[in-house]
């Protein structure tokens, strides 16, 4: 590779990012109409100044819009998971079970916006926790874009060893770590520890959201103790089995939130009346909707055949290795920009298992429920179509969002943009690039939307920098992918499945900005941390 | 849902929009593995109009088409008061 890493080129391939940041956050624009600019300015950076030819810039697309139906999928059918919910009134009945479950509405909270989404996270990841968590938000009486911003917090910890390890597998695939080997446990060890101190803050954030200082004061013994399972659980379990470090404390977080609710602190009514994140109106003009006869284990039953399929699928060996076996791909010629940057042919691009895939385990169950709803009378007869053409026009529109920005992160990567953008940070900070290693990983999960990409795409960038500056790679690694983590949450293609949901489409901006203002102090203190570790 | 309907509004035409997205990835595929240069360059550049039609619609059609709808309605104002 030839290219020219100096200002210009870099500040050409900031520019599309910067342009993102700037409609989103300061003109408020929605994903739908600040991604084309940022695309219509790779795709020109790329061809004027990266020399990338129009075969290149086709292919990369294609490969953008392949990896988006994937993303898709579990989109349209999260949607209709949540229309069947809406259409049986089964939201009504879930809030006010959960209520009478969890009297205490900030334990109530809790578990809706985090402790669920962790265990979402823990099987199935892809956006799923933030598609399905945002309506079951909803229906507890916590405002739209609360409903948002809380779940994209809620699953971000679970990024990197949720859906059963596959982000870190990408990881210690990209660098070379072998399985169980001491750099392997070392890596996976700072990779948990990042995490814990980001899961620790979660908790403590959504508290503060809820009810500020007094919900944090309330809050406090449940947060530490949901975050010592989740957190601890993992930093320990990434020791033995990195596979279900994620999905096993998430389980245990959900029993323990149940049994929290019978402690002292938590078992009688309590609430921050003037709590900004809930809509009080709305719970009382909603009270009385829900059918009669309808119980919250029927309200859940969706749900729950979600985590029944899912943990079936994925976690009996021979069943997973039955269903994994079929796959659907598609193949790439090589394509080479003028300054020699080689992306190679791809024979087989990004399979699909569709019997693994997150949205077939979502169909199914969104079927199953359907058919369960309508055999109890909840559902109409005439019901069903309208609950799938309401399913297709909610989606569409974000659709076009997601394949935008995931073409754009795609022609980036495949023109040279993004690694030279990594390697001008490099190679300006020396040293001191430590501190803003988790924020190259932070800059992968936002183009992206994925920690595992931005694993694949930075991983071994990292790895190769933390050794050219004579620092320990397990450090910088763990940085890289708990900054992909904590950057998950900011991602707008994320963002936009829980707005899709939420139905606030176009509020991306004001959900980006508001959760920004959480995730770059993390990601910079976890950069200080791995500093200090790396200068003992 | 009436279909001609559902088309006319912003939801509707971002689903035709979707819709040209999925043939003109088709129609790159097809380009490159014939190594048709014309399918997909075609294909990728009905995939930039068709991302492009959101913001142009909201930030650039509408503005200058609310102004234009503001200017009349002055003009139409200034015209009863000269009168």
């Amino acid at each position: 590779m030839n290219i020219p890493i100096n200002f210009l080129m870099w500040g050409l391939a900031c520019l599309p990012i910067l342009t993102l940041l700037v409609l989103m956050i300061k003109f408020q624009w929605g994903a739908t109409d600040a991604a084309p600019i940022g695309l219509t300015i790779t795709v020109l950076t790329g061809i004027i100044f990266y020399k990338a030819d129009i075969e290149l810039i086709a292919a990369e697309s294609a490969k953008g819009i392949w990896n988006a139906l994937t993303i898709l999928l579990i989109v349209w059918t999260a949607v209709l998971m949540y229309q069947v919910g809406l259409e049986a009134k089964a939201f009504s009945v879930i809030r006010n079970g959960m209520r009478k479950l969890l009297p205490n509405e900030l334990l109530l909270v809790l578990a809706m916006g985090w402790i669920f989404e962790s265990f979402l996270q823990g099987i199935t990841g892809f956006g799923v926790p933030v598609a399905v968590g945002a309506p079951l938000l909803i229906g507890i009486g916590v405002k739209p874009m609360w409903s948002v911003i809380i779940p994209l917090l809620g699953q971000s910890w679970g990024n990197t060893f949720g859906t059963l390890g596959a982000a870190w597998d990408a990881l210690a695939m990209t660098t070379g770590l072998t399985h169980q080997s001491p750099e392997y446990l070392k890596t996976a060890f700072f990779t948990a520890a990042f995490i814990w101190f980001w899961n620790i803050i979660d908790g403590f954030v959504i508290c503060w959201f809820y009810g500020k200082g007094k919900a944090i004061k309330k809050g406090f013994p449940a947060v530490l103790c949901i975050s010592i399972i989740q957190g601890g659980g993992e930093l320990m379990l990434t020791q033995i089995n990195t596979t279900i470090a994620c999905f096993v404390p998430a389980c245990v977080s959900l029993i323990a939130i149940l049994l929290l609710s019978r402690t002292k602190a938590y078992n009688s009514e309590w609430c921050v009346s003037e709590s900004q994140i809930m809509n009080r109106d709305f719970s009382e003009s909603r009270a009385d909707d829900s059918p009669k006869d309808m119980k919250l284990i029927d309200a859940f039953v969706p749900y729950i055949l979600l985590s029944a399929i899912t943990l079936i699928v994925l976690v009996v060996p021979p069943v997973f290795e039955f269903c994994s076996q079929f796959k659907l791909s598609i193949s790439f010629p090589e394509t080479v920009t003028g300054y020699g940057f080689v992306n190679a042919a791809e024979p087989a691009f990004s399979p699909i298992s569709p019997f693994t895939h997150a949205s077939m385990f979502l169909f199914i169950s969104s079927i199953l429920g359907l058919l369960y709803y309508k055999k109890r009378k909840w559902l109409k007869v005439d019901s069903t179509k309208d609950i799938f053409i309401r399913s297709v026009s909610m989606t569409m529109p974000s659709g076009l969002a997601v394949i935008c920005l995931i073409i754009m992160s795609k022609i980036m990567a495949g023109t040279g943009q993004t690694i030279v953008l990594a390697n001008g940070i490099a190679n300006v900070l020396g040293g001191v690039y430590v501190i803003l290693s988790p924020f190259v990983g932070m800059l992968g999960s936002f183009m992206t939307g994925s920690n595992m990409s931005s694993n694949i795409l930075f991983s071994g960038f990292q790895n190769a920098t933390a050794n050219l500056l004579n620092i320990d790679p397990s450090v910088i690694l763990g940085a890289q992918s708990s900054g992909a983590s904590v950057g998950s949450a900011i991602s707008p293609s994320n963002i936009i499945l829980g707005t899709t949901t939420a139905q606030i489409l176009g509020s991306e901006g004001k959900i980006l900005k508001k959760i920004m203002v959480i995730n770059v102090p993390v990601v910079i203190m976890i950069g200080l941390i791995a500093f200090a570790i790396v200068n003992l | 849902m009436n279909e001609q309907k559902f088309f006319s509004t912003r939801a509707g035409k971002l689903t035709i929009a979707f819709i040209i997205v999925m043939i003109a990835f088709a129609m790159i595929m097809f380009g490159l593995y014939n190594n048709i240069s014309i399918m997909y360059t075609l294909g990728f550049t009905m995939i930039v109009l068709s991302m492009l039609y959101s913001p142009i619609k909201t930030h650039i059609y509408d503005k200058l088409k609310n102004r234009k709808a503001r200017q009349i309605n002055e003009q139409r104002a200034n015209d009863k008061a000269n009168l």
